[in-house]
C-alpha cells in the first residue's frame, strides 16, 4: 500500500517537473518551500499558486 | 513548475489538519492534490491521482485563474509605491500620492492589478478606498453645485477643480469626474465656471512666472466679476500671492 502510494507521488512529481508551462521571462526562477508557512509566504508575495500533494509520511 | 510553489504535506501533521479545514478536498483517499491561489482561494482540491495529460491540464486551467505572477522586482515596486502613496496621502499631497501609485502602471492599472499577491491586493485596496472617498465628495459637490447661492456653487466648483487636479490621473475615476464635469459646464454656470478656473489656476501657481500671471488675472477678475463671492475669494488669493512674492 505504502509502496504504491510512494510510486504515485513520485510519478506525479516527475510529471509535474517534466511538463513546461509558458513562462514569462521575469518569473522563470524556480521556487520551493520547505514548509507550509514558507510556501504561503512565497505565494502571497509573488502571486504564485501553491501546488500541494498530501499523503502519508514516507 | 516555476509558476507554482510546490509542497508535500503529511496527512498526519497538525498543519495538514488546518490546511484540510481551509481547503476541504473532494473525497477522503490519498494522495490529495490541491492548487491554492495566492489569496487563499482553493482552485483545486480532490483526492486521487491524475493520469496522463490530466495533471498538466488541471494545472494549466488553475494557472489561468491564478492572476498575474510577480517578479521580486515588481513586488518590491508595488510595496514601495503603496508606502509612498500612504505617506503622501497622509500629508495631504494627493497629487503626489497618485503620481507615486501610477508608477506601477506597467504591472497593471492601480485599483485593478490582476494579481492575487499581497502587494497587488494592497495597492488595489488603497486605490479603491481612495476612489470611493473621491466619489463621496463628488456626490456632495453635485448637490452643492445645483445651489442657488453663488458662494456654495463657487465652493463646489473650486473643490471639483482641485479633485480633478489631484485625482484626474486615476483611470478608475475618469467616468465619475466626467459625469460631474457635465453639471459643472452647464450653460447657466458658464461665467462662474470661467472665473472659478482663474482662481484655481492661481491656487496651482507654483513658479514665479505663474504667480505673476496669476496676480494679473486675479486683479482683472476682481475688477470685472459680477459675483461677490468670487471677488472675495480672488482678493484672498491675491493677498496670499502678493505676500509670497514679497517674501521671496
Amino acid at each position: 500500500m505504502l509502496k504504491s502510494y510512494q510510486m504515485i507521488i513520485g510519478a506525479m512529481f516527475v510529471a509535474f517537473a517534466g511538463f513546461t508551462l509558458p513562462l514569462s521571462a521575469q518569473t522563470k526562477t524556480s521556487v520551493a518551500a520547505n514548509n507550509l508557512t514558507a510556501a504561503k509566504n512565497i505565494s502571497a508575495a509573488s502571486g504564485r499558486p501553491i501546488f500541494a500533494i498530501a499523503g502519508q509520511s514516507t | 513548475m516555476a509558476q507554482f510553489v510546490p509542497i508535500k504535506l503529511d496527512v498526519s501533521s497538525p498543519e495538514y489538519a488546518q490546511w484540510r479545514r481551509d481547503h476541504t478536498p473532494e473525497g477522503n483517499g490519498i494522495p490529495q492534490l490541491f492548487v491554492v491561489r495566492a489569496d487563499g482561494e482553493t482552485l483545486y482540491g480532490r483526492s486521487g491521482s491524475l493520469q496522463g495529460p490530466d495533471l498538466p491540464n488541471m494545472l494549466i486551467a488553475a494557472l489561468q485563474n491564478s492572476g498575474r505572477i510577480l517578479s521580486a522586482r515588481e513586488a518590491q515596486s508595488l510595496i514601495e509605491a503603496a508606502d509612498k502613496f500612504v505617506e503622501e496621502k497622509e500629508k495631504g499631497n494627493y497629487e503626489s500620492a497618485i503620481k507615486a501609485i501610477s508608477r506601477v502602471r506597467k504591472i497593471g492599472e492601480p485599483g485593478q492589478i490582476p494579481s492575487y499577491s499581497k502587494p497587488a491586493i494592497r495597492v488595489n485596496k488603497l486605490v479603491l478606498e481612495t476612489a470611493d472617498e473621491v466619489r463621496n465628495q463628488l456626490k456632495e459637490l453635485a448637490t452643492q453645485i445645483e445651489s442657488d447661492q453663488v458662494d456654495i456653487k463657487l465652493g463646489a466648483m473650486l473643490a471639483y477643480l482641485k479633485l480633478r487636479q489631484d485625482f484626474g490621473a486615476l483611470k478608475l475615476l475618469k467616468s465619475d469626474l466626467a459625469g460631474f464635469q457635465k453639471k459643472y459646464t452647464l450653460k447657466e454656470n458658464k461665467q462662474l465656471t470661467r472665473e472659478a478656473k482663474i482662481i484655481e489656476n492661481a491656487n496651482q501657481a507654483n513658479t514665479k512666472s505663474k504667480k505673476k500671471r496669476a496676480v494679473e488675472s486675479l486683479t482683472e477678475l476682481i475688477d470685472l466679476t459680477e459675483f461677490e463671492p468670487v471677488r472675495k475669494e480672488a482678493e484672498k488669493k491675491l493677498t496670499e500671492l502678493q505676500q509670497e512674492m514679497g517674501a521671496s
